[in-house]
């Protein structure tokens, strides 16, 4: 862990939300030229006598699906700095779609030989086809492998750790086989030139896969944390402190979120993203509220005080931290959704903030609302407001009911509120009708934050 | 809302990259949509050609009633070998290195080497295209001859 290092803070000048654009449009434009960037190799240069222009078209859509599925990798390496202005949601929606865009490039590539030059494609049997054919093949299918298994991995009963591991495993053999299936073809990549750019290209993304697979853990395993409470919380969730082993624990910003790798070496890559519920200002430990959801959050009330335990962070930019000039915040949370708003709430307490908070609180039931007493309280620390909405209220219940409706929110956030900054965290069905309603009343993209839980 | 963005961006690479792959294939291909002469870059094959339409066909496409028992096991060897992964006849498999009119430019003493890459085909072609072709110097003489036979058929497409 680094704990020094913690993404820009804002800069005096440019505005959080003008900041974020020029961020956002800088790597889309980063991604682009890298995604184009074979392709622009190819163009220069002595052109080679053309083989048609079905032909030739179908061989750049080659190079350019490659050239996706190798970004995939610098698609969920984590860096910082590039997935800020985007927020991980965005990042993981774009590496499934980018999945399906690289891969129609590559059948695109497939299916125009197969059309139009079949007699080129040679024997399908691997023990006739030339090699570098059947590396091509087999690329093609352990792609659409990976595909199907990602879009599909709970239909198909594919439990995560073990996915995710097949996952990262069979994406570089794709990749590798992408690779020499067109240093074998070598049509285009003749140039010793070309044959270094190519190479150093490719080498790349294997490096970047070596990166996240040995650096990283590697670090991870320098700075241990252990386990010391695990709290049972309302709404079968539990609350799990971390404190750092003889090391400063990381840094983070209120809001953001780790990635938690419990009682394993972080070599097994069996971890898992949770967002921060303590306050970013107790120096001592780490605190990550967690709801029974999933296979791994089924095992955590097990989990035994004094078990060892990575923490791969900060990462995210749901916070507050980045607006100082705000005039208040607004919250919107469902369910355990409240966890990363938690540690925003906590923090903004330690620092005594005083401008005016909005919490909207949508739950089931009374009895599993997470954290019920401390926002009582926190209540009297902060200028802060709390709505709870509840589905299943108790008889007697004078608040408001159903779920986060355009009609409740439209109560809950008076006028003096609505130029905030607003935060948003839940199931995605829940924060897809509250972003609507929040749209509808004029609050602009720009001033919305939203973290999505439950991805997969 | 946000999935939008994702596949916004990712419509927008598509484009990109399809758009930079058409621009590729017409610079390369700037008259036809046909194969082109070999002129640079890539080995000399056989013969330099002229686009081969497939209603232009070749002598040896053409099998006559009384065909050659040897030219017709040239043409068996020249499909089991997987040549057409490479070469194309009568614009049939890899339009980069077509044959067609190879029996009019070489002999049936020169055309053993460029099939293995040695002698007066040795110095035109490219090491990795040499190294290809060494497997077949492990075909039987018979099989070799029979296509070189079969090449040697291969003539000028007719105007």
């Amino acid at each position: 862990m680094r704990p020094a290092t913690l993404p820009n803070s804002p800069s005096p000048t440019a505005t959080p939300a003008k900041r974020r654009w020029v961020g956002a449009v800088s790597w889309i434009a980063v991604y682009l030229l890298l995604a184009a960037f074979p392709l622009l190799v190819l163009l220069l240069g002595p052109v080679p006598a053309g083989g048609g222009r079905w032909w030739d078209f179908s061989l750049a859509l080659g190079f350019a699906g490659l050239a996706m599925m190798g970004l995939q990798f610098a698609l969920t390496a984590r860096f910082r700095r590039a997935t800020a202005p985007f927020g991980m949601d965005i990042i993981y929606y774009f590496h499934r779609w980018a999945a399906m865009g690289g891969i129609a490039l590559v059948i695109g590539h497939y299916v125009i030989l197969r059309a139009r030059y079949p007699d080129a494609l040679g024997a399908l049997n691997p023990q006739e086809a030339p090699w570098q054919m059947t590396a091509g093949r087999l690329s093609l299918l352990l792609f659409v492998a990976i595909i199907i298994s990602s879009l599909w991995r709970k239909t198909l009963g594919l439990e995560y750790d073990r996915w995710r591991l097949w996952h990262g495993v069979l994406a570089a053999v794709a990749v590798i086989l992408a690779a020499a299936h067109v240093a074998g073809v070598g049509y285009y990549t003749q140039a010793l030139w070309k044959r270094i750019v190519w190479g150093g290209y490719t080498g790349m993304w294997l490096l970047l896969l070596g990166y996240i697979r040995i650096v990283k853990p590697w670090s991870l395993l320098r700075h241990p944390y252990r386990v010391t409470e695990i709290r049972a919380e309302r709404g079968d969730s539990w609350t799990l402190t971390l404190e750092p082993v003889e090391h400063a624990r990381l840094k983070f910003r209120p809001g953001q979120f780790a990635w938690l790798t419990l009682g394993r070496s972080p070599f097994h890559a069996r971890e898992h993203p949770f967002s921060f519920s303590g306050s970013a200002d107790d120096p001592a430990a780490l605190r990550f509220t967690i709801k029974e959801l999933g296979d791994f959050t089924r095992t955590i009330k097990n989990t035994p005080v004094g078990t060892t335990a990575y923490v791969d962070g900060p990462h995210g930019v749901f916070t507050t931290d980045y607006y100082p000039q705000a005039p208040g915040f607004v919250f919107l949370a469902g369910g355990v959704g409240i966890a990363p708003i938690m540690s925003i709430l906590r923090t903004l307490a330690d620092r005594a903030d005083q401008r005016p908070l909005h919490l909207i609180f949508g739950n089931a039931t009374w009895d599993r609302v997470l954290f019920r007493e401390e926002l009582e309280t926190l209540q009297n620390r902060l200028n802060l407001t709390v709505v709870h909405v509840l589905q299943e209220p108790p008889p007697d219940w004078p608040g408001a009911t159903g779920v986060l409706s355009p009609d409740v929110i439209e109560k809950a956030i008076p006028a003096e509120a609505r130029p905030g900054i607003f935060f948003l965290c839940g199931p995605k069905p829940m924060t897809d009708s509250v972003l609507r309603t929040l749209r509808a009343m004029g609050v602009p993209l720009s001033r919305i934050h939203l973290e999505l839980f439950d991805m997969a | 809302m946000r999935e939008k963005i994702a596949i916004a961006v990712c419509v927008l690479a598509l484009v990109v990259v399809v758009a930079l792959s058409f621009v590729f294939a017409v610079r390369h291909n700037p008259e036809t949509a046909t194969a082109t002469p070999v002129s640079a870059g890539p080995p000399p094959e056989p013969a330099p050609m002229d686009p081969a339409e497939s209603n232009q066909v070749v002598a040896a496409t053409d099998p006559s009633p009384v065909a050659n028992p040897e030219l017709e096991r040239g043409r068996t060897i020249y499909g089991q070998q997987g040549c057409a992964t490479c070469h194309a006849i009568a614009g049939s498999g890899n339009p980069r290195h077509p044959l067609d009119g190879t029996g009019d430019h070489w002999t049936t003493e020169e055309l053993p080497h460029w099939i293995l890459g040695t002698g007066v085909a040795a110095d035109e072609l490219s090491t990795a295209v040499r190294r290809r072709k060494q497997r077949y110097q492990n075909l039987p003489p018979e099989d070799l001859n029979a296509l070189v036979t079969y090449l040697s058929s291969l003539k000028e497409p007719k105007e």
